[in-house]
């Protein structure tokens, strides 16, 4: 792999994992679907104890059902970035902020998203993601 | 040093100052001390009032300290580059979180890196980092629970 194929591919990597993370917060579920693979594994077990999910559309609805009434916000900084041909792995510090309503508390996150990434057809897409935390804020309901 | 070669480099420093902050972050104090070159300075004189410190171990000495058992949050912004062959300027903006504990308030913070790495057999680390701060919120400890009313 040349040097600018790999630099290419970092640029392609850091605009979908920003493409990941807008669809998510728009709830552009189509978007969103169309950056995993189909047997695309979600491991969100650090802070939920949910078992590591197999398959795209077992995660999609997964994701779906946690937020589907709440604002989210997350956003990705500084990535370590690692290329071998057709596959990357991928390190983003993230952070994420989560408000359901007015009863519930919300949430200010911070962790990592480690990532598998694999390109397809020309497109990268996420095989796998792992969610680490470091700290949650939980924050007071401000009205209501 | 062509353009290809500058991005390149550019890419690698951004994937290291990335991990440096994850090993912060983690407490991944080997990894930590990985990035860094044996003569590593440390410059937190203008947040911490204390002179700046020479040497790697010196400095991981005083980072494991001042965090302890504190939780940290460590997230880099744009970076400004300079580079000039085997040595790279540059400056990030930062934000930090460290929560110490029950009870003790806790620190938002925002400012500047300004790293200085080298290149030393086809590796980049860490030489020296300058810590300047532009704004801390210090945020009080959630209220202890009240006393239920008798």
């Amino acid at each position: 792999m040349q040097d600018s194929e790999k630099i290419t591919a970092w640029f392609e990597l850091c605009e979908a994992k920003a493409r990941y993370c807008r669809t998510l917060d728009t709830k552009d579920w189509a978007g969103y679907a169309d950056l995993l693979t189909e047997d695309y594994e979600l491991d969100v077990s650090e802070g939920t104890n949910l078992p590591i999910i197999k398959g795209r559309d077992a995660a999609l609805k997964q994701i779906q059902s946690s937020i589907l009434t709440a604002k989210t916000s997350h956003q990705v900084h500084g990535p370590e970035i690692e290329i071998k041909g057709d596959e990357a792995k991928t390190i983003w510090a993230m952070q994420d902020r989560v408000v359901w309503g007015p009863e519930r508390p919300s949430l200010i996150g911070y962790g990592h998203y480690h990532g598998r990434w694999v390109k397809r057809n020309g497109k990268w897409k996420l095989a796998a993601l792992k969610l680490t935390r470091l700290h949650m804020d939980v924050e007071p309901p401000t009205t209501g | 040093m062509n353009d290809i070669e500058a991005i390149k480099a550019q890419l690698e420093i951004y994937t290291l100052k990335a991990r440096h902050m994850r090993m912060l972050d983690t407490k991944d104090w080997a990894g930590y001390a990985e990035l860094l070159t044996e003569d590593f300075t440390l410059d937190i004189s203008e947040a911490a009032n204390i002179p700046p410190i020479a040497g790697r171990d010196a400095a991981l000495k005083l980072i494991q300290a001042s965090i302890g058992t504190g939780k940290t949050v460590h997230q880099i912004h744009p970076p400004e580059f300079e580079l000039h062959g085997d040595e790279a300027h540059v400056v990030w903006a930062m934000h930090d979180r460290t929560v110490r504990g029950p009870g003790e308030p806790s620190l938002r913070g925002y400012g500047h890196h300004h790293d200085r790495w080298v290149r030393r057999n086809g590796q980049w680390r860490l030489a020296a980092e300058r810590l300047t701060r532009l704004h801390t919120d210090i945020i009080s400890p959630a209220p202890a629970k009240p006393t239920p009313a008798k």
